[in-house]
């Protein structure tokens, strides 16, 4: 097999062993010389793509460990907020006039005033 | 050779191509019966693995009252649960909850030993058992949370506020009436988890779109209390079966407490008889007795057939009507209408009546909103009754100008009294003020309604000045005078008809007070009712010390300043308090001595004086005064000694000594 002289020309010729009829194109353009500046814009446009695709993966992580937080923040909220119920019902409890009526008698002493000793203020 | 190979070669493609035909046919077929076919099934399992639901339980609106205390809310608590088919040692399983529960362990083991796939072992319990029994890790043994409510103030309004059941569901009074305000949403919230089980994202969810709302009432707790109390002791010290007592403004018509006796605490309302779960003031019709004369001189005066100095012959205690004769309970003779009235004379009233007429008595009656649901936010109201003139016999038509043959609630009365004493305008009664949204913005705000105007401004005047002599010395309510303090109201006495002989009784009674104070310009309306008192049924002896108690305590906590020319009258001082010889009346001031009378005109010195004794000299005084710091006086403006003709504030100082 001899190379073509010219690089359009087809040639078409057939399997010595198989006899199947195969092609052998090829295109031979001009060797193109690859500037600085083309290898500059690759790296970039390679450093960007790597860039962003780290950027996502971190940014799906982040997503997923703020998801957590959350959780348990949220968690740590219902928590409280049932704790802080309960706290408003021993509160309405203490603060019962029943409750605070008997602690006032029996802890600090104190009466009923007398009506004569109410004085109210102009 | 050459032919054959080609078709080998042939063949072989055929071979494998169609066998990866078939390869890629039955991934196709798979494919369509797990993408199609099985679809929602699939999912679902899927589903399960990445999320999980956790339902969290209603929550219901708290009850507050008209100054923002909580009367009733809502807290989560947990609750222990069985699947039976699931326990596998029913016995030790028993024994080990009754033994964390306190409960006895044949009824767990019963319920354990049931058929149903889930039973109840025991609910709402406290947080640390229920955590106990979750370190146990008995298997088909659950824990759940369940939504619980709290009355923390216990019996205080319990029969206006109700109750709500174990599934968060009003069974009773506001709670059964706005239960479906009240009811909050279900939230559900989906969260998703990684493999090994962790939650990291989470959604909200709302189950149903029930909005919570949020209840304010008119209710005032600590008036409540003290009405609680007062009448609690009133229905101990007289035997009686029942009481109830309602307090209004009188010029708003909000309800600032709704007692009833017997109590009961609706964190444990099951304990009680549901008879006692009624609320009496509105659902419990009686006949008012004599309270009703209070109207009827109302509209005798209204329509000018009398004035309070027409008299009455009052026929010396016994007056012959067709076959029946009406007694007095004293021997009256000829009684101006003003006397009638403070002196409760049947006769009397049976007298101006007449000239006023059946049929107009009744229109008043209608007037005054007797006989009709007074349209307050209440569960099972009821209308009273009177009877229509049309289908009035004789005696009907005569008793009923002492309260007689008809019935009444204790709102109905504490309103019609409200519309005397605010001038004549018959107010709609109301006990929610407001009715608030989850966050508490307002969302509906109930605002007073002016009914009718019932009588003129001058003859409720008239009236007033009338019924201040009710409790006066000589009237039937002098118990219900509260010193200090003009009040004005009417007692009644009522005989109950007994349910067997279907005649009055002459043991049982409804012993009841209606009035309000200041008498001028009222703060509150209070009526009293007691039913069956044992011992003495009159209604002034009976239900005046209530309205006193609770009327003196009520008008100190509204900050209300005594009525100082009532203070010094003879009329209010108490021997009691005379009795040491230098205090007199109810402000306790000391008694102006003669020389407190000849310095009258000269500004006093208050120096080195307590607060206490500044304020209460310069209260007898009729002085008014600024304080400003504490411990004794030590300066004060105008200085003493100048005259007091031009004074009308005077400036203390004070300073702890040193």
């Amino acid at each position: 097999m001899t190379r073509p002289e010219r690089v359009t020309v087809l040639v078409r010729t057939r399997n010595v062993g198989t006899g199947i009829r195969i092609s052998n194109t090829r295109k031979k353009g001009r060797r193109s010389k690859v500037t600085g500046k083309q290898v500059l814009l690759i790296l970039v446009l390679v450093t960007l793509l790597m860039g962003s695709g780290i950027g996502f993966v971190w940014s799906n992580f982040e997503t997923t460990q703020i998801g957590y937080d959350i959780t348990q923040l949220k968690k740590e909220e219902l928590r409280l907020r049932e704790l802080n119920n309960k706290l408003r019902v021993e509160l309405a409890f203490l603060k019962s006039p029943e409750n605070l009526e008997a602690r006032a008698i029996k802890k600090l002493g104190l009466r009923q005033p007398k009506p004569e000793q109410i004085i109210i203020l102009p | 050779m050459k032919i054959k190979e080609k078709k080998w070669i042939r063949f072989r493609i055929f071979f494998v191509s169609f066998f990866l035909m078939c390869g890629f046919a039955a991934i196709v077929a798979r494919a369509y019966q797990l993408q199609v076919l099985e679809k929602d099934q699939l999912r679902a399992i899927a589903k399960a693995g990445y999320t999980g639901t956790i339902k969290l339980p209603p929550k219901r609106g708290t009850i507050y009252d008209r100054k923002g205390h909580e009367l009733a809310l809502s807290v989560e608590v947990a609750s222990v649960y069985a699947h039976p088919k699931k326990v596998k040692e029913k016995i030790k399983t028993a024994k080990k909850l009754s033994k964390i529960l306190g409960e006895k362990r044949y009824p767990i083991l019963k319920r354990l030993s049931s058929k149903r796939s889930f039973v109840w072992i025991k609910r709402k319990v406290e947080p640390a058992k229920a955590e106990k029994i979750k370190k146990l890790g008995l298997p088909g043994v659950g824990i759940t949370k369940e939504s619980r409510r709290y009355y923390p103030c216990r019996e205080i309004a319990a029969h206006v506020i109700g109750f709500a059941g174990a599934d968060n569901q009003g069974l009773e009074g506001l709670e059964k009436k706005y239960d479906t305000l009240l009811r909050g949403p279900t939230y559900e919230f989906v969260q998703m988890q990684d493999a090994l089980g962790r939650p990291f994202f989470v959604k909200w969810r709302l189950s149903n779109h029930d909005q919570l709302h949020q209840l304010v009432l008119t209710i005032d707790k600590d008036i409540q209390y003290k009405a609680q109390q007062a009448l609690k002791a009133a229905v101990i010290k007289f035997r009686a079966k029942a009481g109830n007592c309602v307090v209004m403004d009188p010029y708003t018509g909000e309800i600032l407490a709704m007692a009833v006796i017997p109590e009961f605490n609706p964190n444990i309302f099951t304990k009680y008889s549901p008879a006692i779960w009624r609320n009496r003031a509105v659902t419990d019709c009686f006949e008012p007795g004599s309270t009703i004369k209070a109207f009827l001189v109302a509209a005798c005066l209204q329509e000018k057939v009398v004035t309070p100095y027409s008299t009455f012959n009052c026929e010396h205690g016994k007056y012959r009507i067709l076959d029946k004769v009406v007694h007095d309970t004293h021997k009256y003779g000829v009684l101006t209408v003003s006397d009638i009235v403070a002196y409760s004379s049947n006769i009397g009233a049976i007298k101006m009546g007449r000239l006023l007429g059946y049929g107009r008595f009744y229109q008043y009656l209608k007037k005054f909103g007797f006989g009709h649901k007074t349209g307050v936010n209440l569960l099972g109201e009821r209308n009273g009754f009177i009877r229509p003139p049309e289908k009035a016999k004789p005696i009907d038509q005569a008793v009923i100008f002492f309260g007689q043959g008809m019935t009444t609630t204790t709102i109905q009365l504490a309103r019609a009294m409200a519309a005397i004493a605010n001038g004549g305008y018959l107010m709609r009664p109301y006990i929610i003020k407001k009715i608030l949204d989850k966050s508490g913005r307002t969302v509906k705000m109930f605002r007073p309604v002016r009914v009718r105007k019932v009588i003129s401004g001058e003859t409720s005047a008239q009236v007033v000045t009338i019924l201040q002599r009710v409790v006066e010395k000589k009237g039937t309510g002098p118990q219900a005078a509260i010193a200090g303090y003009r009040v004005a109201g009417k007692t009644g006495t009522a005989q109950k008809v007994d349910p067997v002989t279907r005649k009055y009784s002459n043991k049982k009674y409804m012993a009841s007070f209606v009035g309000f104070a200041p008498a001028r310009h009222p703060r509150f309306v209070i009526a009293v009712v007691i039913d069956e008192p044992k011992g003495i049924p009159y209604g002034g002896v009976v239900a005046g010390p209530v309205f006193r108690e609770l009327g003196l305590w009520t008008l100190n906590y509204l900050r209300v300043n005594p009525e100082v020319r009532v203070a010094e009258s003879e009329a209010f001082c108490k021997p009691s308090i005379s009795s040491n010889g230098t205090r007199c009346g109810i402000s306790g001031k000391p008694s102006l001595a003669p020389e407190a009378f000849a310095k009258a005109g000269v500004v006093p010195d208050f120096r080195g004086l307590s607060m206490r004794d500044v304020l209460t000299k310069a209260n007898s005084m009729g002085l008014k005064v600024i304080v400003q710091g504490t411990g004794f006086a030590y300066k004060q403006k105008p200085a003493p000694g100048g005259s007091l003709a031009k004074v009308k504030v005077l400036k203390v100082q004070f300073r702890p000594p040193t």
